[in-house]
């Protein structure tokens, strides 16, 4: 299979602070790639790398293609519509046909079931509504790698599930994704690969059964361990 | 560029005395509108309708008339009604007041109606009187 | 009251009112366009210019635009440079204007987050496209009630013109007053016009305000 995404060794500072160790690791098309780790890891600030929201200081990161992210604070552009939200970019910055956009956005709604929402302005949507607008919007560019930075983090409770939900069926479509989350339930139902972070290294990289039903190290037993009860 | 005529005669002296009717002036304005600026802000924070339209009308007439136009209302207007002088100084202090005391009111009713009603509730709840509550929580909070 | 001699001033001050009104709103739109262009300036922070424009908004915001007024009207002339009371009027007003107006603009871009334009970033957008289509209408709805704000305060500012002979509303009533001693009637017009002239002002701006807000903060 090809490979979208290829990063090798890469470090990333803040100063004297490396927040990223000699990271490397690969993605092939249509996989869906977990990555789990305590707060302060480095797991956002990957994210940040591979779509070039941040520098690196040494390696390399390959994408063949786009990617596209979705914020854990949704950042829908409050002075739009939702359907002007979904439309500005694939008109702008691919200038592609309205219609044509137009079109495949009320389609993408449809399929998140929310249609009916295309007017409003994202403050007349709840989290979910609008963390689901959001991923829509960066579906519609058709990028090659989705990257999900933990996204049902700011949600209530009762929300979290139509969010994932959402992600869910685009694994199924064998979407290319790479996912940052604290649900564990989801991460070992959705992942072909978990990708376990700490101290900004990769720990674990490895299938969601082993990861979670036996971790090789002990930094992985006493990081699922915080989720038992 | 012609600052000897600073120094000709009493020209400094008599700056210096502009400056000092003027701090007087605002010194004494202020004052004035704090104390009623803050009953006037606790008044409107109340949400009486009587009251809320009295002072909209009020906060209006300051928003959008120029302090020279309340000056000359006063400075003129209270010597034409009364037929006797009142001092430019008196006027000023009055129009500043009036001025003051509507931002200061404004700024006051702002920050009582940000405090969460929550913060109300539980002063109630703890057996607070309105007064109290005034004093011990709203005052503190800002 | 006399209806008489109403009748009589009117038009002299209605000449007045539409000479305020013309150096009002020059001003403002001076301000405008200064405020714009500071603005942008510190927004992006180009090295020397904002150090211009940053001592530019303190010197003008700190001091009374009677002040100003004169070392434009006396100062100008100084220099070898004739104009008009009119022209110095509007100069006063637009640069007192537009130090707010910086401000107010600038304070307005800076308060979109930063990971607004993170997202903007991540689907692709160019700089400008960011800048245009989704930092400055949002910065232009936070910045609306200052501006607002702004122009009012502007448009009442006009009433020191009168200190360089600018015959605008004030001077009129002025004039009356010290001429013909009818100050009851003077006083009433003076009032009159300036409601004419701002009433209308600060009840669009609080619909404008209320509209904007409520698009993208509904509330």
């Amino acid at each position: 299979m090809d490979e979208i995404l290829k990063i090798e060794h890469l470090t990333k500072k803040y100063d004297d602070i490396t927040v990223l160790n000699d990271i490397s690791f690969t993605v092939k098309k249509g996989e869906v790639i977990v990555i789990v780790g305590p707060s302060g890891c480095g797991k956002s600030t990957l994210l940040r790398c591979i779509n070039g929201l941040e520098g690196i200081n040494d390696g390399k990161v390959d994408i063949q293609g786009k990617t596209g992210m979705v914020f854990q604070s949704y950042e829908l552009f409050p002075h739009m519509s939702v359907l002007q939200n979904l439309m500005l970019a694939p008109i702008k910055v691919q200038k592609r046909k309205k219609d044509e956009v137009k079109t495949e956005a009320l389609q993408l709604l449809e399929r998140v079931g929310l249609s009916s929402k295309k007017d409003n302005y994202p403050r007349q949507l709840s989290g979910g509504q609008k963390q689901r607008v959001a991923i829509v919007r960066a579906l519609i560019m058709h990028p090659e790698i989705l990257l999900f930075d933990e996204v049902t983090a700011a949600l209530d409770p009762e929300m979290v599930r139509e969010v994932l939900d959402v992600i869910l069926d685009l694994a199924k479509q064998d979407k290319t994704m790479l996912i940052v989350t604290h649900e564990m339930a989801f991460a070992r139902a959705i992942a072909d690969r978990v990708i376990f972070l700490d101290g900004g290294e990769i720990v674990e990289d490895t299938l969601p059964r082993e990861f979670f039903d036996a971790p090789h190290t002990d930094r992985a037993k006493r990081f699922l361990k915080t989720f038992e009860f | 560029m012609g600052f000897e005529v600073l120094l000709k005669g009493k020209n400094l002296i008599r700056l210096f005395e502009g400056l000092g009717a003027a701090l007087k002036i605002s010194l004494i304005s202020v004052i004035i509108s704090i104390f009623l600026g803050l009953i006037l802000g606790m008044l409107m924070s109340l949400k009486k309708p009587v009251i809320n339209a009295v002072t909209r009308v009020y906060l209006e007439i300051v928003r959008i008339m120029p302090q020279m136009v309340l000056l000359f209302i006063v400075f003129f207007g209270f010597t034409k009604m009364t037929g006797k002088n009142i001092s430019a100084e008196l006027s000023s202090v009055i129009v500043f007041s009036f001025w003051g005391t509507a931002e200061m009111a404004d700024l006051v009713r702002g920050c009582l109606l940000s405090i969460p009603a929550i913060q109300y509730e539980s002063s109630k709840a703890l057996g607070f009187s309105k007064l109290q509550t005034y004093i011990y929580i709203s005052s503190y909070r800002r | 009251m006399d209806t008489g001699v109403i009748s009589k001033y009117i038009p002299i001050f209605a000449k007045a009112f539409l000479l305020t009104l013309k150096t009002g709103w020059l001003g403002v739109l001076l301000a405008f366009l200064l405020g714009i262009a500071g603005a942008f300036v510190l927004y992006f922070k180009f090295p020397l210019l904002s150090a211009v424009i940053k001592c530019y908004v303190e010197l003008f915001r700190n001091t009374p635009l009677l002040v100003q007024l004169f070392f434009i009207y006396y100062g100008l002339p100084a220099l070898g440079i004739r104009t008009s009371a009119e022209f110095c009027g509007v100069l006063g007003l637009g640069l007192l204007g537009g130090s707010y107006m910086t401000e107010s603009i600038r304070s307005g871009l800076e308060a979109v987050p930063q990971i607004q334009k993170e997202s903007a970033v991540s689907l692709g957008f160019t700089k400008k496209q960011i800048f245009l289509d989704i930092i400055l209408p949002q910065a232009f709805t936070i910045s609306i009630p200052g501006l607002i704000a702004n122009v009012i305060f502007l448009l009442k500012e006009t009433s020191v013109f009168s200190a360089i002979s600018l015959m605008d509303l004030m001077f009129t009533a002025k004039d009356l007053i010290g001429l013909y001693y009818d100050t009851t009637e003077s006083l009433f017009l003076l009032v009159v016009f300036y409601i004419l002239m701002l009433l209308p002002v600060s009840f669009a701006g609080s619909i404008i305000e209320k509209k904007t807000r409520f698009k993208m903060f509904g509330d």
